[in-house]
This record gives structure tokens, sequence and C-alpha cells, in this order.
């Protein structure tokens, strides 16, 4: 079992992904090759529009115009050649064979051509395909008329209708008809997807006898002209044609017969060379050219780009994969050959398959796509650009697997492989699968934890996650760091105080699970800032999010023994549903800690009474002890409002220098969390003591005594306490 | 392969990811060979990045790894890679397999992927040898089957057939039983163990359920080892 044949297993066992990833890749190929081969299809439809003629003889003019009234069927000639210039051409000794061309009518907008049993003969399209009739058979009567194939669709002419024709080119009805010598279809021509198929076809004598006793293009008075039914092919005399298309004998002499014509002495005549002036020609509309060739490229960047992003994400989803070859001993040379391979096995794959795809799609709609828009396509093997973006494409296979390999051997280097690729696949994964694994629960804080490992029994059938915020920091200015955050998101709990108090979960990207907001449901103290000694409306916009609005709300509940109890409730009917077989469990445990918060209670009501009741004024920085002010019975005075985060001004310093001295509280207190400058300035200015530090916003360093729920009421009623009394 | 009955020695060893500080901070601990030993540790108290620096994982920071004598240390990434897949089988918590291999092929990936690890095996072939311990774990029945299609109990036994194969002087198991029931947490542990024994395989095995320490030699708390704890745990 090698690792090729590890890599094979592993994406046979992802066969859905993998075949939709080599689809995307052979569907982006199929569209680029498709698209550069309508490209060549088009340039070689054109170009293949008239074969095997050598030369296209005409009036002196311009050498496009020449080449776009005789093949094209488009403009008309300024000047016509003499029928002696014609029979000169047929009889020159280089000469194979002569088409002529007479032009200059129409019948409803397609135009109507004069020639001979030589067009059908020799005419030719596509390299080798000549002119053949699905109906009937060429004209031979002077009154006979064919039709190429989509004339007769659009106007739905069958054999033997009678068809007038107009003098000189219209699209609607004619202004002059020749409608007193009307014509017979006799043939209906095959589809050729050329031009052919827009004219009609009659004898040039035909051409010469609807014209009989015209003098300088004025038809004669009706009844004056010769009858139709006089008139006798054999007695119609040819004096000019339009155009001749000829073939040499001798293809090398072609350019010395073009040369001889060009200087003919009889008449100024001109002769083009077809696949000259048609390329000539292509130049003046190659822009369409480049058009299409911008629209190859874009679809080669949005193809390569869909092909990356389903590589990637395949790439993505084998780090599980990747982790446990990595324990088995797989160095990160073997992993990182193991993801080039796989995106170069897949875009190798679905190169194949567009390839294939292309050849398949092509050789189906050919037909279809000839017959419709004369577009031929060739059935050819891959062109030299076809092979550059070939290449291209495997190339960006390849790279695309080395950036997944450059990150799993950084990552291992740097971060570790355990740490980001096991782990956050398992928390992943097994969230799933319940039983798998117990349920997580992160805390936002220290007291939300404890509260958690209390009516859990100590969490030892749950993983309770470290507290987001850690102990001793300010949790109103706390940042999360990277690997919080990813605890955070993956936890199945969450718990929080809510009421606004975890800016920092905000910025964290929004995480799943369930969240147990403790602010909930408990009556929280609503303070007025206005009222508050912090009244500046400019920092409360700029504070935390629990300062704002007219009320707000305080979210230091943990300082309450009573909402503590309230809360511990709420989570147990929050957390027990989760957990069914450990609801008595649970049971117990919660009854105990509603017991021990009760007895620590009344610890801190007997410490706080040591106290005269004159002196219970507490003066702190920001107002955070307000619930246990509230339930032990002190009056607060705090310099700034909810938050600590608010900058205090002067003007506040002064308010609150003043409400201490006129309370006369005795001492002022510390904050753990916050920088102790401006309470000692406060202390000092309004000559009161500084009576210690409190521990305000949350649970201190496990170990020490304010690090329990119950520790930190008494070790901060006990500080007050010692402050406070006389 | 050393003088001493030391397989692992562990001391002054640091790691950090970050400015926070360091989650690891171990000032000693060693295994004797042969020995099983019971590592507790909750989530968060850096157990992930010890076995990550034990196994070579993880390049070490600062401190010393000695595994069979050698410092992991001073060992380039690809030399602890051949360490790991010559001397150690790991036993992660859950999915352990490659799920779209047979059993066999699972419990054959460590010595298939290293040549060192192949001549350690006890039996002829390889068949064998996957056959021996697919039967001293209760899995023999199971061999052809595929492994994802096994219940987690039998991926673990599998874990554990593959972890032991080609002799490996230590296996790392990272909470290999906490997917487990009560009774197969038990009977699983007891097969490990004999295994473990009969090879002379030292047991590194880090769990949060304190019920299982009995079955150890020794045990160990991993939040009294690793001083960084107190600092980070609220």
């Amino acid at each position: 079992m090698t690792l090729l044949n590890i890599l094979w297993k592993s994406l046979w066992n992802r066969r859905l992904t993998s075949t939709l990833t080599i689809l995307s890749i052979g569907l982006s190929v199929m569209l680029l090759l498709g698209i550069e081969r309508i490209r060549a299809g088009a340039r070689e439809s054109f170009s293949s529009t008239i074969s095997q003629t050598d030369l296209i003889v005409g009036a002196k003019g311009g050498t496009i115009q020449l080449l776009l009234y005789s093949v094209f069927r488009l403009g008309s000639a300024t000047a016509n050649i003499s029928y002696d210039a014609y029979r000169a051409l047929k009889d020159h000794p280089a000469v194979k064979w002569v088409i002529p061309y007479s032009l200059g009518d129409s019948h409803r907008g397609f135009r109507v051509v004069g020639t001979t049993d030589e067009f059908y003969t020799h005419y030719r399209f596509r390299q080798d395909r000549s002119v053949s009739f699905s109906e009937g058979q060429a004209p031979a009567g002077i009154f006979d008329v064919a039709l190429g194939s989509e004339v007769a669709e659009k106007l739905g002419y069958r054999l033997g209708d009678s068809v007038a024709v107009a003098h000189g080119v219209t699209d609607g009805p004619a202004i002059l008809n020749h409608d007193d010598k009307p014509f017979k279809v006799v043939g209906i021509l095959n589809k050729t997807a050329t031009p052919i198929d827009r004219s009609l076809y009659i004898t040039l004598e035909g051409l010469e006898a609807i014209h009989m006793d015209w003098q300088q293009g004025v038809p004669p008075r009706r009844g004056e002209g010769t009858p139709a039914d006089r008139i006798r092919k054999e007695n119609v005399k040819i004096s000019q044609i339009t155009a001749v298309l000829l073939r040499t004998k001798n293809r090398l002499e072609t350019l010395t017969l073009q040369r001889e014509i060009n200087t003919f002495q009889g008449e100024p005549l001109m002769a083009i060379i077809p696949g000259v002036a048609l390329s000539e020609l292509w130049s003046v509309v190659s822009y369409a050219e480049d058009g299409l060739r911008l629209v190859s490229w874009s679809v080669l960047v949005v193809g390569l780009l869909a092909m990356l992003i389903a590589l990637y994400t395949s790439l993505q989803e084998r780090r599980r994969e990747m982790a446990i070859l990595r324990s088995v001993g797989a160095g990160l040379a073997m992993v990182a050959l193991l993801l080039v391979s796989e995106a170069l096995i897949l875009t190798v794959l679905g190169t194949a398959l567009g390839i294939a795809l292309t050849y398949g799609v092509l050789y189906a709609v050919q037909p279809t796509v000839e017959s419709n828009f004369g577009l031929l396509i060739p059935l050819q093997s891959l062109s030299l650009m076809e092979w550059i973006f070939v290449g291209v494409i495997l190339v960006s296979g390849f790279l695309v697997g080395v950036v997944p390999a450059m990150k799993a051997y950084r990552n291992s280097l740097a971060d570790g492989l355990a740490v980001r690729f096991i782990l956050p696949v398992f928390v992943l994964l097994s969230s799933f699968t319940a039983q798998a694994k117990e349920l997580e629960i992160a805390s936002s804080v220290g007291w939300l934890r404890e509260v958690a490992s209390e009516i859990t029994c100590g969490g030892a059938k749950v993983e309770l996650l470290p507290a987001v915020v850690p102990a001793g920091t300010d949790p109103h200015t706390y940042q999360l760091t990277p690997r919080s955050k990813m605890a955070w998101a993956n936890a199945d709990i969450r718990l929080m105080i809510g009421a606004g108090f975890e800016s920092w979960k905000e910025k964290s990207a929004g995480p799943s699970g369930k969240v147990f907001y403790a602010g909930k449901g408990v009556n929280l103290r609503t303070v007025d800032p206005q009222s508050a000694a912090a009244a500046d409306p400019k920092s409360e916009e700029q504070g935390h999010s629990h300062t704002k609005g007219a009320s707000a709300q305080d979210p230091h509940i943990w300082h309450s023994p009573r909402i503590t109890r309230e809360v511990a409730l709420n989570m147990y009917n929050f957390l027990a549903p989760r957990a069914p077989s450990l609801r008595s469990e649970w049971d117990t445990c919660l009854r105990n800690f509603v017991q021990k918060t009760k007895k620590s209670e009344a610890a801190v009501h007997s410490i706080i009474s040591t106290i005269p009741s004159s002196r219970r004024i507490l003066a702190t920085n920001h107002d955070s002890m307000g619930y246990f002010a509230e339930m032990f019975g002190l009056k607060v005075i705090a310099v700034t409002g909810l938050s600590s985060e608010a900058q205090i001004t002067p003007g506040q310093m002064k308010q609150a220098i003043e409400a201490i001295r006129k309370s006369g509280a005795p001492a002022v207190f510390l904050e753990s969390a916050l920088p102790p400058d401006t309470m000692k300035k406060v202390a000092a200015e309004a000559r009161v003591k500084l009576g210690g530090e409190l521990f305000t916003d949350g649970l201190a360093a496990a170990g020490t005594p304010a690090g329990t729920i119950t520790g930190l009421w008494e070790t901060n009623a006990e500080t007050i306490a010692k402050a406070l009394r006389p | 392969m050393t003088s001493s009955d030391l397989v692992l020695s562990v001391s002054h060893l640091h790691h950090s990811y970050d400015a926070r500080g360091p989650v690891l901070d171990i000032h000693d601990f060693q295994l004797k060979r042969g020995e099983l030993l019971f590592l507790h540790g909750p989530s968060g108290s850096g157990k992930t990045t010890l076995l990550s620096l034990i196994t070579g994982i993880l390049p070490i920071q600062k401190g010393h790894v000695r595994l069979l004598g050698q410092s992991v240390e001073k060992l380039s990434s690809s030399q602890r890679d051949r360490l790991r897949a010559m001397h150690m089988g790991y036993i992660f918590q859950v999915f352990n397999l490659l799920p779209f291999l047979t059993v066999r092929e699972n419990i054959l990936l460590p010595v298939r992927m290293n040549k060192a690890r192949a001549e350690k095996i006890y039996s002829f072939s390889f068949d064998e040898e996957a056959h021996r311990l697919a039967e001293k774990l209760s899995i023999s029945h199971l061999l052809d089957s595929r492994a994802g299609e096994l219940s987690v109990g039998q991926q673990q036994r599998v874990a554990a057939a593959r972890a032991l194969i080609g002799n490996p002087d230590l296996l790392i198991a990272d909470e290999p039983t906490s997917a487990l029931d009560s009774d197969a947490r038990e009977s699983f542990l007891r097969t490990l163990f004999e295994q473990a024994r009969e090879q002379n395989s030292s047991v590194l095995f880090v769990s949060h359920d304190r019920s299982l320490m009995p079955l150890f030699d020794r045990a160990l708390a991993l939040g009294e080892i690793n001083r960084a704890m107190a600092r980070v745990e609220a």
C-alpha cells in the first residue's frame, strides 16, 4: 500500500466531491477549448467560402469590392466586362475552367445570378464540396430559375412556382419588375452554409432576355418589348457579364495569368486571388476575432479561479487525514507530496475530461452548427494555442496544490500541526457525534465559570473551558486573543453576562451554538447616567455599550449573592435539558451552592454591621459596586459611571471630590483592575484616606482569597469594613 | 537502545503561542521503560501542547525533551518525524482512522510508512502481525472491514493495534477512552496495558477522568507540574 494507493483510496472515498471538482475543471476546459474552436472555425469557414478558384476576374476597381460582390453577394459592380473578354479567358490555354457571373438584378432582397452550367459542375467551397440539387435540376431553358436553399426556405417557393425578377437590387417590392418575363422554378439547391444559399440562379441568356429592348436602363413601354414566348435562347446575344471565376490548368501559372489579365489590352480588367483577398478582408473584420480571443482568455481566468476554489476546498477537507498520517510518522515532505499529487491528479483528469467533452460536443453539434450558422468547426487535434491553454491549466493545478502544502509546512513549524490541524477538526466533527464528546462550556468571565462548575458538580462530566477574560483584567476593555476566540467560537455553550457587558464578543466571528445570558431573567439595576457622577455625554458615546441610552443597565451582578443564586437556578434550567442523565446529580449540587451563597451572604452582613451606619459610604472609581451596596445598605459615590472605559473629565473629578467631602465618607477605594492614579488624586484632594483595593471587575486569580465567588464577597466586605470603621 | 531505563525525560520545558505568556512551564518529569503513567489534566492545562512537543510535531522553544537518550530539541523537523515514526504509537481521542482504508490497512500504516519500524515487528509478514495484534484486541473478525463502518469502541481498538505495531517504545494516548462507556473503557485499557507490558512499551496516558487512575503505575496532575497553569486558570 503505497502513498499513491492511499491517495487513490482517499479520492475514491470522496468520489462525489472529487467528481464535482473534476467536472468543474472539465467544464472550464471545455468552455475554453470550445470558444477557441469556434474562433478557429469562424476563420476557417470564412476562408473556405470559396475554394479551387484560382482567380476572380472583374472590371477594374477595388479588390475587396470584387470579392464582396462576386463571392459574398454584397454591394455591386461599378462596371462590367465584355463577353469577348470572357471568351478570351475561356479559350486561354492556361485556363482549366471558367464560371461567368452576371449580376445586378434581384428578387425580394436576394441576388439573381446569371451563370452557366460550369457553375454547377466546377464551383467548389469548403475544399471540395460542389453545388448540388435537393430538388429539380439546373436551369436549362431561358426562363428557368434555380433557388438557393435559403431563398426557397424563406420565401416558401416550390418547383414550378413563378418568380418575377426585379431590376436592380432592392429589399422589398421592386420599383421595376421584369414581370412581363416571369421565371419558373426548376431546381432548389442543397444547403451550403455559404452565400450561395442566398441567391437565385438563372442562365446568362435569361438575364440578357429580361433586359431585351431596354434603352439606356429604361425598359420598353408596355406592349412594345419582345413578348417572352417569342424569345429563344439561341437568339439571345450576350454582350457583357460581371465577373468570371477561373481555375488554371497548372496552379503555378496563376500569377502569370493574373498579371496578364491585369494588363489586358482590350479593356480594363482586374484579377484577384481569392485567398489573398479573403485574408485582406478578414483583417478588416479582425476586431471580431480579437474579441473572441479576449473571451477565450477571460474564460481561462474564470475557469482557473473556479478550479482553484474547487481544489482548495477539497484540500482543506483533508486536514484530518494529514494529521493522522503525521501521527503514524509521515514527514512533512510526504504530506506535501500528497497534497500536490492530489491537485495534479484532479487537474489532469479534469483537463482530460474537458478535452473529451469538447470533442464529444463538437462531434454532436458540428452538423447543426454548420447548417445553421455556416460555421465549420474543425474536428482536428489540438492546436498550439490549445496546447498552451492546457499547459497553463496544468501548471495552475500544480501551483494550487503547492499552496496548502506550503501552508501545512509552515503551520507545523510555527503553530503546530496538532493544534491547528487536529483540534479544530475534532471540535468540529465531534459536534456532530454528540455522544462522542462531553458538552463544552465556555464562559466569558471567571464568575460564570465558577457558577457553572458549582452546578455541574465540579464540571466532572462536562468540559469547562477557562474563562475568556483572564482574572485581574479589566473586562470592559478586554480584547480577544486568537486562541480564546477559537475556543469561544467552537464551544457548545457560551455563558455570558449580557446587557452589553462583553463588548469583545461583537468583534469575534458569529459563533454557532447556544448562549446563556446571566443578565436575562434577573432584576438588573438601572442607572440614570444623568444622576450618576459620570455625566459627560461625550464619554458615554465613546464608552462601553452598557453606558449607552437614557438609563443604563448595571452588569456587575456578581457582587450580589441574591442574583448569583438566581443566575445559578437559571443556568441549571438551561444546562440540565442538555444533559438529562446528569439532572439529579446537578440538582443536589445546585442546592449545595445555594446554601453556600446564603451562608456567605450572612457572613457579609455581619461584617458590614460592624460599620456605624453613618459611615457606610462606598466611594470608588467607577460605579461597579451598586448591587453590593444595595444589598448590604451602603451608599455609593463613583467618579465615573458604569464603565471604566470612560475618560474622567476635570469636571467629574471636582464633582466627585465635593460629593465625598460633603458625605463625610471616611475613605475611598481602589479597584483591582484599574490604575490607582485617579483615586489617589481624589483621596488627596478630598483629604480622606485610601481604603484599600476592591475586586470590582470579577474574581481575582485562582488560589487567592478573592479567587472564588464567596471569597470575593467576603474579601471586599472585609476591606470595606476595615477602612470605614472608626 | 539506551543504557538508561528512562524512555522520556522532560526538563525546564517552556512553550508559548503568543505574548500572553507560556502555556507550558514544566520543571521536570520522567517516564521509565514499561511504566504506565497517568497524566491528569483538564482541557486548557496544556496537554495537547505537551504531547505535540514530545512527539516532535511542534518544535521545542525552550527546555529539554530526551526521548530514548536523544535530545529532541536538537533534531530537525524530519529527524523528529523519523523518531516519531520509529519509536512512538499515538492514539487520539476520536477519529484515529482513515475511514476509507480497511482495518488491516489502518493497522499497518506505521510499518508501511517507516522501514525501521517495519523491521521491529514480531511476525514474519505484515499480514501475520496485523492478525496477531487484531486477535489480541479482539478485532480479528473486522480486519477486512472498512474502518469507517466500525463503532467508536472498535475504532479505538484498531487505533490501539496501530499504535502497538512495530513494537514502539512509547505509547501516547490522548483521552482515548472518553468516547467509550465505562465497561468498554476498562476492558480497552486492560487489553492495551497487557500488550504494552508484553512489548515492554511505556504508556503516557492523558485524561481528565480520574476514575481510571487506579489502573496505572503512577499518576501525575498536569495542573501541578505545569507551572504556567496557575497563571492561566481564572
